[in-house]
């Protein structure tokens, strides 16, 4: 019985990725949240850009409400797709002053977030580009 | 010079000689086989496909069937942890799959193979022109991206790839759907001005209940391919937050063998 109940989920399975799947190899980002009350928005200074692949890492260090000064950690796309949007390894220095948007972890166990643009002092936005990551209601 | 040592110069002259014919019947053997992919008649035959290529999607009015897999891989797909994933080590993603990567990619046609260039983990495929002699794959030669061989047909370059090792991921990333050494690709592909376009066919019967079968474009850029230059420890990062398909990952009894073991 239990071993019928196993073919059947199987089955109906087998149903919903033939209708569903789609290939396509990436990382898995679905712990990032794509809801809109999430987003976040950091003002803050830049401590540190690793551009590089599989994954750009930016790092901004920013004051809470609390008075407490902490760092994010965001995620972007690899170098190839970066350079493309115009990003290249100057597009941030040490101590620039930005503003970021991105989409935090659904847990919230970390300072981590999926990064949706930058803001730079001087107006100039940095848009790593449209990616499953990104939710379908944000304007770059 | 004293006789004998004329004579030892005339047996050298005359081994130079016969050397030189050897050399000369070898070239004339050799060198039109070598050619023969360059000569008037077959390059008609053959598409100018070398160039870099920026992917586009699927051909206009052609959408992509989905793939089919079988129950067990299915199986194998729910009871698989993400954390697991080769990507999270920088292991280069392989046909079909890297085909469908939002990244460009560089074909180089040369007289006896074609080598296909890719931003993405910075993968490199020779592809065999047949007729040229290289040799067979051997029966222990898995490799990630396998062994290619080609040749042009209708003004289409065909490739045929198999002897792919197991990969967990290999034919679908985000439901793991695994790939066997059974998977064999074919992929054709042909220009049509500044795109080219590809059909691609993957076989592999103990995942895929069917051949997953796809059509895809790019389109001819000017600028240059990027290097990938993955980062393991920066690939890893974010796998700790996928959490474990397990309540608790560090501990599943291993079922009992049943008296079968070797």
């Amino acid at each position: 019985m239990a071993s019928q109940a196993g073919r059947l989920t199987v089955s109906i399975l087998a149903v919903v990725l033939a209708l569903t799947l789609n290939a396509s190899a990436h990382h898995g980002t679905t712990f990032f949240s794509r809801d809109q009350a999430d987003m976040v928005t950091v003002q803050g200074r830049v401590t540190r850009f690793d551009f590089r692949s599989p994954h750009s890492y930016l790092y901004v260090e920013t004051t809470e409400a609390s008075g407490e000064t902490v760092t994010w950690r965001f995620e972007s796309v690899p170098v190839p797709m970066m350079k493309r949007q115009g990003w290249t390894t100057d597009s941030l220095q040490y101590g620039d002053e930005v503003a970021v948007e991105a989409f935090p972890l659904i847990d919230k166990s970390e300072r981590f977030a999926w990064l949706g643009k930058v803001i730079k002092a001087d107006g100039t936005i940095l848009n790593p580009g449209r990616t499953r990551a990104i939710p379908s209601w944000y304007v770059q | 010079m004293s006789c004998t040592g004329k004579k030892a110069f005339q047996r050298g002259a005359s081994g130079a000689v016969v050397g030189a014919i050897l050399l000369l019947a070898l070239a004339a053997w050799y060198l039109p086989a070598r050619l023969d992919a360059q000569s008037p008649a077959a390059t008609a035959e053959i598409p100018d496909l070398s160039e870099i290529w920026a992917r586009l999607g699927p051909l206009p009015g052609r959408p992509n069937a989905p793939l089919v897999p079988t129950a067990r891989a299915i199986g194998f797909g729910l009871a698989f942890d993400e954390v697991l994933s080769p990507r999270y080590d920088c292991s280069p993603v392989s046909a079909p799959l890297i085909l469908l990567d939002p990244f460009n990619f560089q074909i180089e046609q040369q007289a006896d193979r074609v080598i296909l260039r890719y931003e993405k983990d910075d993968v490199v495929r020779t592809v065999w022109l047949e007729g040229h002699g290289h040799p067979e794959p051997g029966a222990y030669d898995y490799t990630i991206q396998g062994h290619s061989i080609g040749w042009y047909e209708n003004n289409r370059l065909v490739v045929v790839t198999s002897k792919f090792v197991f990969e967990p991921t290999g034919l679908d990333e985000p439901r793991h759907i695994p790939s066997s050494t059974l998977k064999k690709v074919t992929e054709r592909y042909w220009r049509e001005g500044d795109r080219l376009q590809v059909e691609a066919t993957t076989e592999d019967p103990l995942v895929l209940l069917k051949p997953f079968e796809f059509t895809w474009e790019w389109e001819r850029t000017e600028l240059p391919l990027e290097r990938y230059d993955c980062d393991p420890e920066d690939a890893r990062y974010p796998a700790k937050f996928h959490g474990s398909t397990y309540q608790d990952p560090n501990w599943v009894r291993l079922p009992a063998t049943g008296g079968q073991e070797q």
